[in-house]
């Protein structure tokens, strides 16, 4: 049984989109943050299934080149950069770039669900596939919360002793807008 | 017709099957040498052929119990996914490879008499090739299959093991390439033949080689995953651990995001406009709006 963050995932990848639309409507500023985080793990895990670190070019190349195939007829137009940068970026273990970009958002969606196409997951696989994704994101979000008080800690220990100037502190992205604990539903 | 309850025939059935299974597990064929690893005769050898008839017939889905997850453009296709515990089913793949031989054949009968030389060429150079990848595809199951923990049968030596996970692999590498530059072959040839030729033949025998050149673009992808699956499982063995991934990005704008997956959802929809029981409805809603505007 997966949560109802997983679930527009889980319709993605069983090709109910208009559910997916219609779980997606329903969610709110907590619920578009957690399934972000999601939507960036599956995509992660997706990639890591598919292709390795320090490989050749080309298959990286010809995946993208078959994805953009597969939405030609759709009329939009999946942009190459933008698709080989995400898919290099998660290979390296750089984050992703431009996460801010809505094209960003797309295009992860677009390859997650062209990955998850190719490798034809049974139910039971796919289920497994999202709880896998489910811990992942658990596990990021807990060390991202750690790594986040660590440095608040070091931020208020320099504040303290006058060594950081008055902008410190504010490049602390691990935490939800409204200071809540959005990692549990 | 049987004579038994549902029940009855529901537990009968679920014996054969486990039965069938045993068997097929039991008479698997080593890739390598042809041979049947149970009874020792050239596989498959008949007891197999039987056992999967059996399976067959009782594990078949009708046209009437689709699940959810057969919606269109979807390939139900199971795969490997570093889980060595349950079975490879390599049927569906060579369902698939069978499908492009198919296509091929259809295509080269469409093109007799055409005075278009390079098209004869092109199936003859790439069923050959074909017929490699399959090959190796099969090794790489194979592979797979003799690391996959039999009951009472533990791998003699994990060195030994890892070596033939290698080798699989490399032969995995190597199809991926051959299937590849066949695609790219393929790919030229059916474009050639749109631009050139307005024949309702060769039209068909395009659209067949464009089945082929997805058939085998499914083929590489699979091959690829294939060797992921090894490797992850090479790891497991030799007990390297995996590279640490990177961490998630912590949160992002919501109105971007929101922007980003409607976006891809609309793109999506587009692609498939009747799946589901909301497309379902949409189509009920589109034809009643349709009927009422002709009233």
């Amino acid at each position: 049984m997966v949560s109802r963050y997983v679930a527009p995932l889980r319709d993605l990848a069983t090709g109910r989109v208009r559910d997916h639309q219609h779980r997606l409507s329903r969610l709110d500023e907590r619920g578009w943050q957690r399934y972000g985080l999601l939507l960036d793990s599956a995509f992660r895990l997706a990639v890591d299934r598919r292709f390795r670190a320090g490989q050749e070019r080309a298959p990286v190349i010809r995946f993208v080149a078959s994805v953009r195939e597969r939405y030609d007829v759709t009329g939009y137009d999946l942009d190459p950069r933008l698709a080989e940068s995400l898919l290099w970026a998660t290979l390296d273990g750089r984050p992703a770039p431009e996460p801010e970009q809505p094209s960003t958002v797309a295009a992860q969606t677009l390859l997650l669900v062209g990955l998850l196409e190719d490798e034809g997951l049974s139910p039971a696989e796919l289920d497994r596939f999202l709880t896998a994704v489910e811990v992942d994101t658990e596990q990021a979000a807990d060390t991202g919360q750690a790594a986040d008080t660590g440095q608040a800690a070091e931020t208020k220990q320099a504040d303290e002793t006058g060594q950081l100037d008055d902008n410190a502190g504010q490049a602390d992205h691990g935490d939800p807008p409204d200071g809540s604990d959005w990692t549990r539903p | 017709m049987t004579a038994l309850s549902d029940a009855g025939y529901a537990s009968w059935a679920r014996t054969r099957i486990s039965e069938a299974r045993e068997v097929i597990v039991r008479h698997a064929v080593c890739a390598y040498t042809g041979v049947c690893l149970g009874c020792g005769r050239p596989g498959p050898c008949a007891t197999l052929a039987a056992a999967r008839r059996t399976l067959a017939h009782h594990a078949h889905r009708r046209t009437n119990q689709r699940k959810d997850h057969t919606w269109y453009g979807h390939r139900q296709l199971p795969m490997m996914t570093g889980d060595v515990s349950t079975p490879l089913p390599t049927d569906e793949l060579r369902a698939a490879c069978l499908t492009v031989e198919a296509a091929v054949d259809r295509a080269t009968r469409q093109l007799v008499g055409a005075d278009l030389p390079l098209l004869h060429a092109g199936p003859t150079r790439w069923s050959g090739a074909l017929t490699d990848a399959w090959a190796a595809l099969n090794l790489v199951y194979a592979g797979i299959a003799e690391a996959r923990k039999l009951p009472g049968a533990e791998p003699a030596s994990v060195r030994e093991l890892i070596d033939g996970l290698a080798a699989a692999q490399a032969d995995a590498e190597r199809a991926g390439g051959v299937v590849t530059r066949v695609r790219r072959q393929l790919a030229t040839a059916e474009d050639r033949l749109r631009r050139t030729s307005g024949d309702p033949a060769a039209r068909v025998a395009a659209a067949r080689w464009r089945t082929a050149i997805a058939r085998l673009d499914l083929v590489a992808a699979r091959l690829a995953l294939g060797a992921r699956a090894v490797d992850r499982y090479v790891d497991s063995l030799t007990g390297t651990a995996p590279p640490p991934r990177p961490r998630a990005n912590p949160v992002r704008p919501t109105a971007p995001l929101v922007t980003g997956a409607r976006t891809a959802a609309t793109v999506l929809i587009s692609l498939h406009p009747r799946t589901g029981l909301r497309g379902l409805l949409a189509r009920l809603r589109r034809t009643q709006s349709a009927a009422g505007a002709a009233w």
